[in-house]
């Protein structure tokens, strides 16, 4: 079996971690796996683990976490942080390590491109003359697209 | 007090004197012990305080009341509540005491696991008590100069750790935690946690950063080549292979219970069944008290290790010595043993199968009223039918106990004969239908290892159509292994039934506990069906 040296990983990662915001709860972790069996994630992409994410940051192996595709799975239902006995709040400690991620330009190619109609557009999708008129149609107000206010934000 | 060394040359000196229930002998020989010493001054005792390093007792009106015999260690003691008589050896001779009790509080005996984890001791590789004196030392400071250290902890790899190890690997975390660019790990199989205060700090090492593995199946393994260790383990959360070079690897120990008890095991022959511990392993007796009256273990010497629980003994000792002297008025037992002198050969089959040491020997057998808990093991063991159990005089209150006693099995007219403890078999009855309990003639006796071969022949010979010995499960008889014997006495009978061509199923065992009558009953019915078929060969007719 492939070994993992701990003497090589960063066994600081996780206090990088409990300094974000949200991410405090970390340590408090004892493994008990009551996330991972409230989380749907896991339902549908059983490679996405709670527990296990908890534990890599622990551990320290910050490279494998952060180039994970996977921390982006979390829908933010907040039913770990619902069930855990130690007060994780694990959806707050998946933000940090999105945070995280982010600063070090972990982030998907398509998560990136939402990002970039986002900014051009102020919404995940493009609001054109089309669905407008249909507004118009239907009596409803014409949706303006507020891009500077997102490219604020962001 | 004291008395001269003639007196301990034969054992038949010592029925003269009076007993004394004021002075307590304290094997010690750590601060837990001086501890116990100076509470039971407080609660007016007087103390013979035996053991090394010389203590030291803080407060200065224990003086006179503590009498401490310093490097001095128990050679050979002997004797029963009251009037113990203890050798120490010091440096300057032999010293003879006489003492009400005895408590054994000597300290744990600790054995590092080197060998138990395959590794040789070095720089890196220490173990627990080792490193903790280290840290308090402050010699650990020198070493935070690296980036990064890593301290693993190994807590009971081999089987179960105790809730000591975890205790003394959270005081070492403690110091370290506040140090900079220290990480911890514990590898352990069970995280024995739970115990009062301990999860608190495993709480703490926790949110501190300490790492903790347990393993289920496949424990670390250790390499150890040319000053390099690494520990090569699989993570049980990610099931991936990991590997750790410590900078230093801490292992625990084996807390074993002290080793100079060998005097004090020999007065209490039931102490067999618990080596190396002192106390019986059966929830009958409460945390200190040992088979013997009068001699009692405290925290190591019955297996307890943890800080906080070994006061809790302290203050048990406390409460049973005060108990055990409340008793010596009225007596703890409904019976006791009676030995008729001129019966009594000296075979001493009695002083050997005594679980309590409660009879001793000079010219006859003699049990002491004060051990001796009326259990009637040595009345079914004494070949010469020299011992039977009396009534001792009680209070009132215990009255209930004896209409619930029937005396005589005369008669059976073909009923089942039940023998039953009173611990166990006599709550289940009660607790039975009345239908079946009209089927049996119940019988409640002491222990279940006070049936002897004699009363159960005698209850067939007298028309019983089967007999049932009802004790306690195995670990559970207030006799310690009373229970066993009736077993093996049982087994016995059978095959001498079953050779003298009889139905050896009339005659069955059966361990169980007040709270199972259903254990009781499915023995009565198996019973039933196995002397329908066999009314026949009844011994009355094929006896007599």
């Amino acid at each position: 079996m492939k070994r993992t040296s701990i003497n090589d990983l960063d066994a600081s990662f996780k206090w990088r971690v409990a300094r974000q915001p949200g991410g405090e709860g970390i340590t408090r972790c004892f493994s008990c796996k009551a996330c991972t069996a409230a989380c749907p994630i896991c339902l549908i992409e059983p490679r996405y683990d709670p527990r296990k994410i908890i534990r890599m940051v622990l551990l320290g192996m910050e490279q494998e976490v952060l180039k994970n595709d996977l921390i982006w799975l979390c829908s933010t239902c907040y039913g770990c942080r619902e069930v855990c006995p130690q007060d994780v709040r694990f959806t707050d400690v998946m933000f940090a390590i999105k945070n995280i991620a982010a600063q070090e330009g972990c982030v998907p190619a398509g998560l990136m491109g939402q990002k970039t109609i986002l900014k051009k557009h102020g919404r995940l999708y493009e609001v054109g003359d089309f669905e407008n008129e249909k507004r118009e149609k239907m009596g409803l107000p014409a949706i303006r697209e507020m891009a500077d206010d997102y490219d604020k934000l962001l | 007090m004291s008395t001269t060394p003639q007196s301990f040359s034969g054992e038949s000196a010592h029925k003269a004197d009076a007993k004394d229930f004021s002075a307590v002998l304290v094997l010690g020989g750590d601060a837990v012990a001086v501890q116990l010493a100076e509470r039971l001054c407080e609660e007016g005792f007087s103390v013979v305080y035996v053991g090394e390093p010389e203590p030291i007792f803080t407060p200065e009106n224990y003086d006179g009341k503590i009498e401490c015999i310093a490097n001095g260690v128990l050679k050979a003691i002997h004797g029963v509540t009251g009037a113990f008589y203890a050798s120490v050896q010091t440096p300057c001779g032999m010293v003879q005491k006489k003492v009400g009790f005895v408590v054994v509080a000597q300290p744990p005996m600790i054995v590092p696991k080197y060998e138990a984890y395959g590794v040789k001791p070095e720089n890196k590789v220490v173990c627990l008590s080792r490193f903790l004196e280290q840290l308090q030392d402050g010699q650990i400071g020198a070493l935070g100069e690296a980036d990064q250290l890593h301290i693993a902890f190994f807590a009971g790899l081999d089987g179960v750790a105790d809730t000591a190890t975890f205790a003394k690997i959270f005081d070492c975390i403690d110091v370290l935690i506040n140090q900079k660019n220290v990480q911890c790990y514990v590898f352990t199989r069970h995280l024995k946690v739970a115990e009062n205060g301990l999860e608190a700090r495993y709480r703490r090492a926790r949110e501190a950063g300490t790492l903790f593995f347990a393993f289920e199946q496949d424990a670390p393994v250790v390499e150890q080549t040319d000053g390099v260790v690494k520990i090569v383990f699989e993570d049980p959360h990610l099931s991936a292979g990991f590997e750790l070079a410590p900078d230093i690897l801490v292992l625990d120990e084996w807390l074993l219970p002290p080793d100079s008890v060998e005097p004090v095991c020999a007065m209490i022959p039931s102490s067999l069944r618990s080596r190396p511990y002192l106390t019986p392993p059966s929830p009958r007796f409460p945390s200190v008290e040992t088979a013997k009256a009068g001699v009692f273990a405290l925290g190591p010497a019955r297996g307890t290790f943890y800080a906080p629980k070994l006061r809790d003994d302290i203050e048990s000792v406390v409460g049973s010595l005060k108990k055990l002297i409340t008793l010596t008025q009225h007596g703890g037992s409904a019976f006791v043993a009676m030995v008729e002198p001129e019966k009594c050969t000296l075979c001493l089959t009695c002083v050997r199968t005594c679980p309590h040491g409660a009879i001793q020997f000079a010219t006859s057998a003699s049990v002491d009223e004060n051990s001796c808990q009326g259990c009637g093991i040595c009345v079914s063991e004494c070949p010469m039918s020299a011992i039977a159990l009396a009534e001792r005089k009680r209070s009132p209150s215990d009255n209930s106990k004896e209409q619930r006693r029937v005396e005589s099995a005369a008669l059976h007219n073909g009923k089942l004969v039940a023998f039953l403890c009173e611990h166990s078999g006599a709550n289940a009855y009660a607790e039975l239908s009345s239908a079946l309990r009209a089927l049996v003639k119940p019988i409640v006796v002491p222990c279940a290892g006070a049936v002897g071969e004699m009363h159960v022949v005698q209850a067939l010979l007298d028309g019983a159509s089967g007999v049932l010995v009802a004790g306690c499960f195995d670990g559970n008889c207030a006799s310690v292994y009373g229970t066993n014997r009736a077993a093996y006495r049982l087994a016995l009978l059978q095959q001498t039934l079953a050779e003298a061509g009889l139905n050896k199923d009339r005659l069955i065992y059966v361990p169980l506990a007040s709270n199972a009558p259903y254990i009781l009953a499915s023995a009565i019915e198996e019973l039933l069906r196995s002397t329908d078929s066999s009314t026949q060969d009844s011994p009355a007719a094929s006896m007599s």
